[in-house]
């Protein structure tokens, strides 16, 4: 497993490397005795060709001996646990693809977890160039098969038939084993497709397995007919977990929101359309973004999008249709208020949200979304702002949701007076300390627009 | 009597590719966790797959031979 560390130590798990950041490039040592054989593997036309593709992390050598590999930083580095569930599928097909495709190359991949994988984009690219090896001719198993389950196949199930959510992996570096999802699962579940061949049956020969420390060895020909079969046997469990589309709270927001009028949306969109025009920004952060209208009018600007929104289901809507359409937006599920943490040992494995954010946008978007980090996460507005200040290198486009918006006061729930302080001018006294404000636009329906640019 | 001959020999061929597949095996030296039951439920597809496998060679020689038979058989008729 690899990803990347800003611990001078970098990751450590891997017997063949270790990976690590010096400053904003990353950079892979490869110990003496592996160096000969991942040298073969980068120079292979396949490994050439996925790089050609970016369905592997273009990767180029520094020095040879010692072997120090640079790999092209992917922007923006996301975890499994902030993917959208077609997310989750797109990132499993990949390691099968690549997996077949390495088998005809006599390769196989021996370490198969979405951990080895990024989003560039929309687009899946899988980052752990270490994790294909030459393939035991004779042996007529996957090894990473088990591991494949446990991170992928496995966390799906648990979403689909349990309700538990994929951040939820957050806590399991190698995913769930068959015995955590048995107690929680109905007997028609269990015995019943795929579940009878992820769960229930490997469940049930546990207790009798005592080979899992052998490596059966057959004819080649047998041998490649059942990894090739195996292989088969894991994307059709994998397409029936495939997730169907559901409705959420947030997920068809964009066209129920009873407080925006046509008139209002339009305003809204070209005010941030022409404003991201005139501002250009290379990188947008679109906070709260649901479904991903303006993900898409910035990207649409030239901008590369990263896309946070609390709710699976609306970002499962925007990656959908970023990746449908190619765009250059890459939809997360995070909570700005509750960012991802740290997490892995010591705290140093996987970057918190912040961190990996800090100073990585020139504007931020904040659109129908200031008044529920406000109201509803209850944290003051100059910590909000301070916040942003640290993401964003210089602009923000933030919306201004006044007192009597009927959202506003859904989300007091009558607790009106203890935020009648949450005033326009409060606002604009707020951000005078960190930004100036560039222009505002007022929409009919008494919300408001600013552009703001950070004080240097 | 000859199809329980044939499947005689196919149920010795997926106890014989169990028996090779669980005895004569050497260590594995991945560093990812093969796992136990998931790893065991491989193996036993993997017992199906061969057999599988034997079962489509066997049945294509037999119909190359049969075709062999009924084709040489043809050319002799037609001269």
């Amino acid at each position: 497993m690899i990803r990347s560390s800003s611990t001078a130590e970098g990751t450590f798990r891997d017997p063949e490397g270790r990976l690590y950041r010096d400053g904003d490039r990353i950079l892979r040592e490869i110990y003496p005795q592996h160096s000969a054989a991942v040298l073969a593997w980068l120079h292979s036309p396949l490994a050439q060709r996925w790089m050609q593709q970016r369905r592997m992390a273009p990767t180029t050598i520094e020095t040879e001996q010692p072997l120090l590999l640079e790999h092209e930083r992917i922007f923006f580095p996301s975890y499994p646990w902030e993917w959208s569930p077609g997310q989750w599928i797109d990132a499993a097909a990949l390691t099968l693809d690549l997996c077949e495709e390495a088998l005809e190359e006599g390769y196989i991949v021996k370490d198969a977890t979405p951990l080895n994988i990024l989003f560039s984009g929309p687009r899946p690219i899988f980052v752990d160039v270490l994790s294909f090896e030459p393939r035991d001719l004779k042996s007529p198993l996957w090894i990473a098969y088990a591991q494949f389950a446990r991170t992928f196949l496995l966390p799906l199930s648990a979403q689909i038939y349990l309700g538990w959510p994929l951040s939820a992996t957050m806590q399991r570096r190698d995913g769930y084993e068959p015995a955590d999802l048995v107690p929680f699962l109905p007997f028609h579940r269990r015995w019943s497709s795929p579940l009878l061949s992820l769960v229930t049956l490997p469940m049930m020969l546990q207790t009798k397995s005592r080979i899992c420390s052998e490596r059966p060895q057959l004819s080649e020909d047998v041998a490649a007919y059942a990894v090739r079969r195996l292989l088969r046997s894991t994307r059709k469990l994998l397409r029936a977990l495939a997730p169907s589309e559901r409705v959420s709270r947030w997920s068809h927001y964009t066209q129920t929101a009873s407080h925006y009028r046509t008139a209002d949306h339009e305003a809204k969109q070209e005010f941030v359309r022409s404003t991201l025009a005139g501002i250009r920004p290379a990188r947008v952060l679109d906070v709260g973004a649901n479904t991903g209208v303006y993900s898409r009018i910035a990207a649409g600007s030239g901008a590369e999008v990263v896309a946070w929104d609390t709710d699976a289901q609306a970002t499962e809507i925007n990656w959908k249709t970023a990746r449908k359409e190619n765009l250059r937006v890459l939809p997360l599920v995070a909570d700005f208020a509750r960012p991802t943490p740290a997490v892995g040992w010591r705290n140093q494995e996987s970057a918190g949200l912040i961190e990996r954010a800090r100073g990585q946008f020139d504007c931020v978007l904040m659109l129908g979304i200031m008044h529920h980090l406000l109201i509803a996460d209850q944290i003051p507005l100059s910590a909000i702002l301070e916040q942003l200040s640290e993401i964003t290198t210089r602009w923000a486009i933030i919306e201004w949701v006044p007192q009597g918006d009927s959202q506003f006061d859904e989300l007091c729930r009558g607790r009106q007076t203890l935020y009648s302080h949450l005033t326009e001018e409060h606002f604009v006294q707020a951000i005078s300390g960190r930004f100036a404000v560039r222009s505002c636009n007022r929409l009919q329906n008494g919300r408001s627009l600013w552009l703001i640019e950070r004080n240097s | 009597m000859r199809w329980f001959h044939a499947d005689g020999r196919l149920l010795l061929t997926a106890f014989q590719l169990l028996v090779v597949l669980c005895v004569f095996a050497k260590p594995a030296y991945a560093y990812v966790d093969p796992g136990s039951g998931l790893l065991a439920f491989q193996i036993i597809s993997t017992t199906f797959a061969g057999m599988i496998f034997m079962m489509r060679r066997r049945l294509q020689s037999l119909f190359h031979s049969v075709a062999t038979h009924f084709g040489s058989k043809g050319e002799k008729d037609a001269r």
